[in-house]
């Protein structure tokens, strides 16, 4: 709108629910209707404030955004019609995008986009090896072996990837971010396209050995 | 040379080319203007002045006009918004039609805005002039034409505004009807316990005034009675009002009451009570009523006649009563409809009529009253008993996007109000009033506030989530966060008031129709002007008082209903009113509808005013009534078969302009359409700002853009013009409501013919541009005159011949025009003599 308007503000009015940002006159309505704001550090009217004043630092690296239960129950109410619930949503992703969460679980939701922006549909073996390659959780990933090991051989994880028809549409959607969205290393696709091999290839092996009576290795 | 339109006169043209100091001459060669003036066609007298609006120059005029036996007059120099009066007065004076002058405006479309282009800027001040006088070869004389007015007015609403007009206008001995829907007046002022910010009961105040209205003998009081259909324009009103039936007859009933006594039958009433209080199916809506006249509810009455019985030999009652038109004749009409108060039911998590205790403020204003349902003692409706602590929550509906999204403003001093008037009436009371802001604006308003402060009123900054209630006690639970502990809180309160917004008076929308009067987007009606005419509807003769403009205190009512009828005064004590005279004609030769078979509605469709009588399928044609015409000229583009047209802006005098200012290079120009008012100011504005544009731009304006006829756009690129502007005011700013809109429609369809006729796109704008935009109007010139010159006239010479022949064929019907094919003929005729002249001007300036 203005130039004098901080960048941030006018980052948040081109995503989604971020458009009436501007409108919120600090009624409070949010806050008195969210039922998760005994956990939060400042509520949504206060957020609400800062988007409007620029602060990109305290809006994005606080824990307020990741307590939003989703109930709806600011947006239903706002007298302004912002969409705050929709609008958290973006916030957390951009808190994730612009690297203002770090931890485990950050790095868990980004691996899971990742491998189902590029499938449109989850597979765990790669959800893994880009979660522990993203931490290097070493101790984590050799405690996943053995349980691995065993959803492998009863067939509750498959060998090999499922691709959708559409994952473009999911994307174009915007179910999931598009990809780049979140960090996503070449290394990582290089060591998930070797292990997709060699996992096709053991599940072929173990295929020509069994002959073909293992279900799991159909997976 | 005689080539006045409608007589042999001799056209005797004296063109003016002032100085204006050094505003136009250190920029614009003065001389070579007026040298060039004197060779247009019919031009007797050209000359030069330093200051042509002073008295000297102004004497100067008139001493030619009667030397010279001037009967033209161009006066090259500034705005028509500055100086058009002052010309036309001089003409007046010396017994010259007035409508004979033309402004050439050389200022802020020349010299102020091409500083740095002196020859370009004196070309452009050449062609400018040559325009005015090809306008003013061919205008005709016009008179202001008078209507006689009928020294009557009529009030629509008896509340507090309607009352204070009412009065005011008999103090004028002006026979006024003040007409309610009401079987009282009074409106909400009667139904309030106390007033703020001086605690004065307000039936009290009101009473007298009311008293006063039904026995004024300039008043005459129809209630019960509503506004049907109204006829006619500014000093003319023909009224038709129905008279609902009352069943009790007014000349003979004295308000004595005892057939309401006797009536088995009690009904909430609604009216007045806001259904906490009973009255009967005889009744009257409160005991001080004006008229005190009983009225019969007939949904409520079982006809048991005991009041007949009851009334005896008075015979007031009547059950064989009809409803009754009666046609008022009134020269101004006053809008006091007032409003209503928003129900609050969809509002679900406040629990509005599901909640026993959750009340809205005006019922709570009607439980302290001592004229209410409880004698004035303050108790809730569950158990009747005085609530400890009460709850009251503000913007109910109001500032709400879902809902009403205007502040009310007159809640927060009302909500104050109450709380300080029940914490005098039980000062054990616990009050907290919940809000998002407080408003208090007025004359010791803020003061009033305080007051609530210091008697321990609790005010918290949040607005409650949601009211839950206990089944049990049926105390409320009100949920809210509030901003200064910053917390979520839960407070509990035996009894809850929404302040909730103020809306228009029902049936509004069918009464502005009658009117002709619009409404804004929240209901409410539509002043003239918001800063400058807040008073004026956009209907001559028809003003607004009161909360029917928007809702507000008593104080500003009293203050408005004072103002429209000094407004209306003003008509109404002048015996005759005059009709500005620039307005459309329809030719009823070539209306559509003088075939019975057309059902053609173009003009009444196009027109915002009512101001066509349009009557399809009757053989009738349309016919203009000239005194509602506001002159925006949309009628005059939209007819589909150039029957109509608008005096002093005639298809033929619009014309003329264009292709004198097309005459020469018209492939180097952009023509801008202006309207008179935002775009055209808007054009001045960068002017008088000094921002500096190229000078291959051109500008004709006319009242609205919605005159715009789309052949003008065509006639403009059929003789070669670069580019063309359509410019206007923003959609919803438009002086002439509608006639923005209609534009922006019809030049769509136009920019789509273009287009397909091969034209580049950017050649054809149109824009909005404000009084105030006038870096914008320098902008849009500016960057239309580069798509000219990038073009170049060899690529716009090219374009222009691809789509010659379509052009001539959409133009083919342009000559139905009035004045056109006489102006068509003299310019095309005349094309090669003044192109010749012009040509060797420019050359001149380009050595």
């Amino acid at each position: 709108m203005t130039s004098e308007q901080h960048p941030f503000l006018t980052e948040v009015m081109v995503v989604r629910g971020g458009k009436d940002v501007l409108e919120c006159y600090q009624c409070g309505t949010c806050s008195a209707s969210c039922p998760a704001l005994p956990d939060m550090v400042h509520g949504p009217r206060r957020i609400m404030y800062m988007i409007q004043n620029g602060m990109e630092k305290e809006v994005l690296s606080n824990p307020d955004i990741w307590r939003c239960v989703s109930c709806y129950s600011c947006m239903n109410r706002c007298p302004r019609g912002i969409e705050i619930t929709v609008l958290f949503s973006e916030l957390r992703r951009l808190a994730v995008q612009k690297g203002y969460v770090e931890d485990k679980e950050a790095q868990f939701g980004q691996a899971f986009t990742v491998t189902l922006a590029q499938h449109g549909r989850m597979f765990e073996p790669e959800l893994l090896t880009r979660y522990y390659l993203r931490t290097w959780d070493i101790k984590g990933m050799l405690g996943m072996v053995v349980p691995g090991l065993k959803m492998l051989a009863k067939g509750k994880v498959s060998f090999t990837p499922k691709n959708i028809a559409a994952s473009q549409e999911l994307r174009d959607a915007g179910v999931v971010p598009p990809v780049g969205t979140f960090r996503h290393s070449k290394f990582s696709d290089r060591v998930i396209a070797i292990m997709i091999a060699v996992l096709g290839f053991v599940a072929a092996a173990g295929r020509l050995l069994t002959g073909g009576k293992k279900e799991a290795l159909h997976g | 040379m005689t080539e006045n339109i409608d007589n042999n006169e001799e056209l005797r043209i004296g063109v003016y080319i002032c100085h204006c100091g050094s505003n136009i001459a250190s920029v614009v060669t003065i001389p070579d203007v007026v040298e060039y003036a004197a060779t247009l066609p019919n031009v007797v007298v050209a000359k030069e002045h330093k200051y042509m609006c002073s008295d000297p120059g102004q004497t100067l005029i008139k001493q030619d006009i009667r030397q010279y036996k001037l009967n033209r007059l161009v006066v090259g120099a500034c705005t028509v918004s500055m100086h058009e009066p002052t010309f036309r007065a001089v003409l007046a004076e010396e017994d010259v039609n007035p409508f004979f002058f033309e402004m050439a405006n050389i200022r802020e479309h020349s010299s102020w805005v091409h500083a740095h282009e002196k020859p370009e800027a004196t070309l452009k001040a050449k062609e400018i002039v040559s325009a005015a006088v090809a306008k003013v070869s061919f205008v005709r004389p016009l008179e202001m034409f008078e209507v006689p007015v009928t020294r009557k007015a009529l009030v629509i609403g008896g509340g507090i505004a309607g009352i204070s007009a009412a009065l005011d206008l008999a103090d004028m001995r002006i026979p006024t009807t003040l007409v309610d829907k009401s079987p009282s007046i009074g409106g909400r002022m009667a139904q309030l316990d106390k007033t703020f910010p001086t605690m004065d009961c307000s039936i009290c105040i009101e009473a007298p005034k009311m008293v006063d209205v039904g026995k004024n003998k300039y008043i005459d009081l129809m209630t019960y009675s509503e506004v049907k259909e109204v006829e006619g324009y500014i000093g003319n009103f023909k009224v038709k009002v129905e008279r609902k039936p009352r069943y009790v007859l007014e000349d003979r009933c004295t308000g004595c009451g005892l057939c309401s006594d006797v009536c088995p039958i009690s009904v909430p009433n609604f009216e007045f009570e806001e259904g906490l209080g009973p009255r009967k199916a005889i009744y009257v809506p409160l005991v001080q009523a004006v008229p005190a006249i009983f009225t019969i509810d007939m949904d409520a009455c079982i006809e048991c006649f005991k009041c007949v019985e009851a009334c005896g030999s008075l015979q007031a009652i009547s059950f064989f009563e009809e409803p009754k038109i009666e046609t008022l004749d009134v020269g101004a009409i006053i809008v006091a409809t007032g409003l209503d108060m928003w129900d609050p039911t969809p509002l679900e998590e406040y629990g509005f009529g599901v909640y026993d205790n959750v009340s809205t403020m005006m019922e709570i204003e009607r439980l302290h009253c001592a004229g209410g349902p409880t004698v004035g003692e303050f108790v809730r409706p569950s158990d009747g008993k005085t609530p400890k602590t009460l709850g009251l929550i503000q913007c109910v509906g109001s500032r709400d996007k879902r809902y009403n999204e205007y502040c009310s403003g007159f809640c927060c001093m009302y909500t104050i109000k109450n709380a300080l008037l029940l914490k005098w009436l039980y000062p054990e009371i616990d009050i907290t009033i919940f809000r998002i802001d407080i408003r208090a604006p007025g004359k010791t308003y803020e003061e009033f506030y305080e007051r609530a402060r210091q008697a321990g009123i609790h005010f918290v900054q949040g607005r409650p989530a949601e009211i839950r209630e206990d089944p049990v006690t049926k105390n409320l639970t009100v949920h809210t966060h509030n901003a200064a502990l910053d917390r979520q809180m839960e407070y509990e309160f035996e009894m809850v008031g929404l302040a909730t917004a103020a809306i228009p008076s029902a049936g509004v929308e069918e009464l502005a129709r009658a009117l002709t009067v619009p409404l804004d987007t929240a209901g409410w009606f539509l002043e003239s002007h918001p800063k400058l005419k807040p008073i004026d509807s956009s209907t001559e003769g028809v003003y607004l008082a009161g909360s029917a403009q928007g809702p507000k205190d008593i104080p500003q009512s009293v203050a408005q209903g004072s103002a429209a009828a000094g407004r209306a005064a003003r008509v109404l004590t002048a015996g005759k009113w005059q009709i500005d005279p620039i307005v459309a004609y329809v030719d009823p030769t070539r209306c559509l509808n003088t075939n019975p078979k057309s059902k053609c509605t173009m003009c009444a469709q196009a027109c915002p005013y009512g101001a066509v009588i349009n009557e399809p399928g009757t053989g009738n044609p349309s016919q203009i009534i000239p005194a509602k015409c506001h002159a925006c000229g949309t009628c005059v583009a939209e007819c589909p078969a150039n029957a109509i047209t608008q005096w002093h802006f005639t298809d033929g005098q619009i014309l003329a302009q264009v292709h004198a200012l097309l005459a020469d290079n018209p492939e180097d120009k952009v023509l801008a359409f202006t309207c008179r008012w935002c775009s055209g100011l808007g054009a001045d504005n960068a002017g008088v700002s000094h921002f500096q544009y190229p000078s291959n731009t051109r500008n004709i304006m006319v009242m609205c853009s919605g005159r715009i006829d789309p052949d003008f756009v065509m006639e403009a690129f059929k003789l070669g013009a670069g580019a063309v502007l359509v410019s206007g005011c923003h959609v919803q700013d438009c002086h002439y409501i509608t006639g923005r809109q209609k534009a922006d429609v019809r030049m769509e369809k136009l920019r789509v013919q273009l287009e397909r006729m091969g034209m580049m796109p950017e050649r054809f704008r149109t824009e909005e541009v404000s009084a105030t935009e006038g870096a914008k109007w320098a902008r849009i010139m500016t960057e239309m005159s580069e798509t000219v010159k990038g073009l170049g006239p060899e690529g716009v010479r090219a374009e222009n011949e691809k789509m010659l022949p379509q052009l001539e064929r959409q133009l083919r019907r342009v000559r139905e025009g009035l004045d056109v094919s006489r102006v068509l003929d003299i310019f095309e005729a005349r094309l090669q003599g003044v192109k010749t002249e012009i040509q060797q001007a420019y050359e001149r300036e380009r050595r």
